[in-house]
């Protein structure tokens, strides 16, 4: 049974027809990408599937360790172990890189274990450690996407979402960021990651979808699209 | 004189501080200007006063139950009347004409309820006044200066050291990011609501014993806590309370050394100064948040 599964999925920004039956799945331990330009759609179906859309716009199934979750609350559908890392990183500007942590643990009880996992996760950006006092909104956009994935991971998820975290940094930092995405993986975190630098993505997941005006047009190994002549022509810049 | 119009300026500027307090802590947290906090006041001292004189139970168990009761009306006013705005997409602005018509609801139940004519509050302690360097004060005011002081603390405690207080924080900030981090964000307005109608209520029974009880209350001291807080610096539950004071000052300054007919107008004239100097308050936080 895939992790998550997603069957003819809707959505409707009022009269704007922005996913058009989009079907996917995502097995257990897998690295998936949706690749796709900007305006596409990925944004759309990641805040759909973690309910942070409004839930009237939505048509279709989203199976999430084989229940629906379609149109279920947002904070709710964190607490079923799906946490998502925002698109433009979303950290919260006046709260220190530890109360921001701590927001991502809002729902758990066991403190010891939080703390824990954070000295984790602060081993993975040792960064986020030597800042850990400092207001969210003082850090370097690198610093900003690594918090973010640290908020979003410290609420145990099964399936993490990622929306565009390389979105304009610097290639180094770029690298760091995906070093740590492999590094959860391989810690048993399963993630759909969503890309414009369709790159780096496909180079990091094993299966690759790819969106295009709501629709996916093409689904394959990340190897195989990497090398599909129209992928590289569309997003891989010739 | 000079002391006892200190005292005056810093008992009514502390109060003031608490009225816009209300006020800032609902715009911070959902932007929403929310007209009705004055009737809230109005509300809690017609519920404190009936608690304390016709129930008979002490001030302290009154002051405590008439919390509780509107921390539970203002919750509940945000889940089953704001949120449902909200959710419609009812922008901050149009959510001012929700809030206006609220306070006259309040106001107008509250005439049905307790009638319209001015209920006297019993005073709280058996002594009349208390002689401060020279000058005589009621134990009363001396007393809503530390209440004051004492909510803001539990206040910014709350705020700053508890779970559900940094929540409504994040909330306030980002509600998308909050509420994929797992948050209730509906649920965590509702707690914000229900805290500043209890500082209405807190505001109500400090003020009960200074004005008396009455439906005009609110309408009183609510533009004077507005004021304290939009001068402080909108949303900044410490510029409010900073504003409140510089107002409470100001107001007993003019009222005792020049004409106390002239105070409100004096007051309001510098805060309208300062403006001119600091358009955004004394202490925006927007503004350091926009960067």
């Amino acid at each position: 049974m895939a992790l998550l599964e997603i069957k003819d999925l809707h959505y409707f920004y009022g009269n704007v027809h922005a996913l058009k039956g989009v079907s996917l799945h995502v097995e257990q331990g897998e690295i998936v990408t949706l690749i796709g330009s900007n305006g596409a759609g990925k944004t759309t179906l990641l805040r759909t599937i973690s309910g942070l859309n409004p839930a009237k716009g939505i048509r279709g199934e989203v199976l999430f360790d084989g229940k629906p979750i379609t149109g279920a609350k947002g904070h709710n559908i964190t607490g079923m172990g799906l946490a998502q890392v925002l698109e433009g990183r979303h950290i919260f500007p006046k709260l220190t890189v530890l109360e921001n942590i701590q927001m991502g643990a809002y729902l758990r009880k066991d403190k010891a274990e939080i703390a824990r996992q954070t000295e984790e996760l602060f081993e993975l950006f040792p960064r986020l450690k030597e800042r850990e006092r400092s207001l969210g909104g003082t850090l370097s956009g690198g610093e900003q996407e690594m918090l973010a994935i640290a908020r979003a991971m410290i609420s145990n998820p099964k399936l993490l979402l990622l929306d565009e975290p390389s979105m304009g940094l610097a290639p180094l930092v770029i690298h760091e960021i995906f070093a740590a995405i492999r590094k959860l993986r391989e810690n048993g975190t399963t993630i759909l990651l969503v890309e414009q630098n369709s790159k780096v993505a496909l180079s990091t997941a094993d299966r690759g979808y790819v969106l295009q005006t709501g629709e996916i047009v093409m689904e394959d190994t990340s190897e195989n699209l990497a090398k599909d002549p129209e992928v590289k022509k569309a997003y891989l810049g010739g | 004189m000079l002391i006892s119009v200190i005292i005056a300026g810093l008992v009514m500027g502390a109060i003031y501080g608490m009225v816009g307090l209300g006020f800032s802590i609902i715009f911070r947290a959902s932007g929403i200007m929310n007209l009705a906090q004055s009737e809230m006041i109005t509300l809690a001292s017609l519920i404190g006063v009936t608690l304390y004189q016709t129930v008979g139970l002490s001030f302290w168990l009154a002051l405590a139950l008439t919390m509780l009761i509107m921390f539970a009306f203002g919750a509940l006013l945000q889940l089953g009347i704001i949120s449902k705005y909200s959710d419609r997409g009812v922008a901050g602005i149009y959510m001012v004409l929700v809030t206006l018509g609220l306070s006259k609801v309040i106001n107008g139940g509250c005439e049905l309820i307790f009638g319209a004519n001015p209920i006297q509050f019993p005073s709280v302690f058996s002594v009349s006044t208390v002689n401060i360097l020279g000058a005589f004060v009621t134990p009363e005011r001396i007393l809503s200066f530390f209440l004051s002081a004492l909510g803001m603390l539990v206040i910014h405690l709350f705020l700053t050291k508890t779970k559900v207080g940094i929540a409504t924080r994040a909330c306030a900030s980002d509600a998308v990011a909050a509420e994929a981090c797992g948050i209730n964000v509906v649920k965590s307005n509702a707690v914000v609501w229900g805290l500043a109608s209890a500082v209405a209520a807190m505001c109500g029974m400090m003020l009960g014993p200074i004005y008396g009880a009455a439906i005009s209350l609110g309408s009183k001291v609510g533009t004077k806590g507005m004021a304290s807080s939009v001068s402080g610096g909108f949303g900044n539950i410490y510029g409010a309370m900073v504003g409140g004071l510089l107002l409470g000052i100001v107001e007993s300054f003019v009222g005792g050394y020049v004409n106390s007919t002239m105070k409100d107008m004096v007051a309001y004239l510098l805060l309208f100064l300062m403006l001119c100097v600091r358009p955004t308050g004394l202490f925006n936080e927007q503004a350091v948040r926009d960067v």
